[in-house]
């Protein structure tokens, strides 16, 4: 590259919002972070949903795309953004594989699974066991055991990759986007009631993501987890829902409207 | 166009209304590209030779859902999730890129509305749909659905249709009928089969897509497309005998 890259990260302390500063610290990449109030529905103002019309975190701009560097790029998704960033700014491969290669298809088919299948069955039971504000029982079992399912998906393919590629990533035989997009929900396995005790080769994994280079400090981007220091204290993260529970039933009634 | 001389695709698929499939089944047509279709059975018994919870098939995809592909073309290499399975048949037939995107700013750009179709409009409808079907969650707890349950997805899929609207609105106002830039894409085609799903809800209100005229002239165009009405006919499931 040769140009600094000029990168705008509008962000949060979630799970979705950590995996694009833990790829751009990894990657090195300087980047300017804007957190975004999701307390005070920030994330739906005009200024934000012209640059992300879903109004949700993370979004990227790239002030100088490569081949329109005039127009600025605005992407959505983390999906999108990862695989924005690796296209981009990783000629080298360090989360990623060379395009076209097996391991560069198995990478996007795990992050898809990740954005499509474990992002949304984990929110689900975060929001029946934490916000919904009513205990539905039923809503908590099936989400639940929806992301207990995904984890044990993880947990037979970490063996594959262990056992049979002697590697301990997702794909290949090194740390990838894979990895980082997983990370991101792994991270707040226990918020949703999955205790990680249950697959082993996954909490295993988690620590090894623990201690990658530039994780530490991409995952307190913008700020550092207040729910790390008291994750198993079950009165503690009582106490934290408080917090969330209250803009998150008030986003679902400005839905109802 | 795609390159002469290939082996047919396996394609591990099943019946409408199951939506991820129809997804590959239009992209293969489009490009012209030959293949074969393994119906699967949509059961959680691992011991169903036909199941997709099979060994032989979780091997093959290890979440052990529908679609997948198998390109013998390719060392019989296997690719799962429907929007990683867009992105392969493309990147590789598709090589004038007619569906694809050129430049990395108009990959990025498809990637995110694919990437918002299969985290968003895929999960929260399927939410919805299973909540709103006898079998979902009446018959295994014989109550009725809260109604908190019910209105967080129905609210969650009116909010993503009501964003995939103003934004095909957007794109009309710039003269464009579709999703990104001025021409059908794989984005498009990941949009259109759940957009159909929710004719197949036992509480279908014909009126629903009435709030979102720009998903509807959008939809009339998609379905339109003869690789689409060749999928909807070849994946209708053939009425049962009496
Ligand atoms: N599929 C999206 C999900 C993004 C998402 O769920 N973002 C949350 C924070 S983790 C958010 O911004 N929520 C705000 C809201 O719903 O109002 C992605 O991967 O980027
Ligand atoms: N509007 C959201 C607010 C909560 C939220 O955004 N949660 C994020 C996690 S921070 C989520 O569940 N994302 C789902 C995904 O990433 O697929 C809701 O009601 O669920």
């Amino acid at each position: 590259m040769s140009n600094t890259p000029e990168l705008t990260l509008y962000t949060g302390q979630t799970p979705n919002g950590i995996k694009i500063s833990i790829a751009l610290s990894l990657l090195s990449l300087p980047y300017k972070t804007v957190p975004i109030s999701l307390s005070t529905h920030e994330q739906k103002s005009p200024w934000f949903t012209s640059i992300n019309p879903n109004g949700r975190i993370p979004a990227l701009t790239d002030h100088s795309p490569p081949s329109s560097p005039k127009t600025p790029l605005h992407i959505m998704e983390s999906g999108a953004i990862l695989l924005y960033l690796s296209e981009t700014y990783d000629p080298n491969h360090k989360i990623s594989f060379p395009k076209g290669s097996t391991e560069y298809w198995e990478t996007i088919q795990w992050v898809f699974w990740q954005n499509a299948g474990l992002g949304p069955m984990q929110g689900q039971s975060n929001h029946f066991i934490r916000y919904a504000g009513e205990d539905i029982k039923y809503a908590k079992e099936r989400y639940v055991n929806e992301t207990r399912r995904l984890y044990s998906i993880l947990e037979k393919r970490l063996e594959v990759q262990e056992v049979e590629g002697g590697s301990g990533w997702v794909v290949g035989d090194h740390v990838s986007i894979a990895d980082i997009t997983i990370f991101g929900w792994a991270v707040f396995a226990e918020w949703a009631g999955v205790d990680l005790k249950e697959f082993e080769r996954v909490r295993r994994w988690r620590e090894r993501m623990e201690g990658v280079e530039g994780v530490e400090e991409g995952r307190n981007v913008p700020e550092p987890s207040g729910l790390r220091a008291i994750m198993g204290d079950e009165r503690k993260m009582e106490e934290f829902a408080e917090g969330s529970k209250k803009w998150i039933l008030e986003g679902m009634k400005r839905d109802a409207k | 166009m795609a390159p002469t001389n290939i082996k047919p695709i396996t394609v591990y698929g099943h019946y409408l209304p199951f939506p991820n499939p129809p997804k590959v089944f239009i992209l293969l047509k489009l490009l012209g590209i030959p293949y074969n279709h393994v119906m699967k059975v949509a059961s959680d018994d691992p011991t169903l030779e036909d199941g997709i919870k099979h060994p032989n098939f979780t091997s093959i995809n290890p979440n052990g859902r529908v679609p997948a592909i198998a390109d013998p073309n390719n060392n019989n290499f296997h690719v799962w999730e429907s929007g990683a399975i867009l992105q392969y048949l493309a990147e590789i037939y598709d090589t004038d890129h007619k569906f694809s995107g050129k430049t990395v700013e108009e990959r990025s750009m498809i990637n995110q509305w694919i990437a918002f179709q299969i985290s968003g409009q895929a999960p929260m409808s399927g939410q919805l749909i299973w909540f709103s079907v006898p079998q979902g969650h009446l018959l295994k707890y014989g109550e009725k659905t809260p109604d908190h349950v019910l209105l967080r997805f129905r609210n969650e899929v009116r909010r993503i249709y009501s964003v995939f609207n103003a934004h095909l609105e957007q794109q009309k106002a710039k003269g464009s009928d579709w999703i990104v830039g001025d021409r059908m894409t794989i984005a498009d085609i990941a949009w259109a089969p759940w957009t159909r799903t929710m004719i197949y809800m036992p509480t279908y209100d014909p009126t629903f897509y009435d709030e979102f005229p720009a998903v509807k002239a959008w939809f009339a165009k998609m379905e339109a497309i003869p690789a689409v009405q060749e999928t909807i006919a070849e994946l209708t499931a053939p009425a049962p005998k009496n």
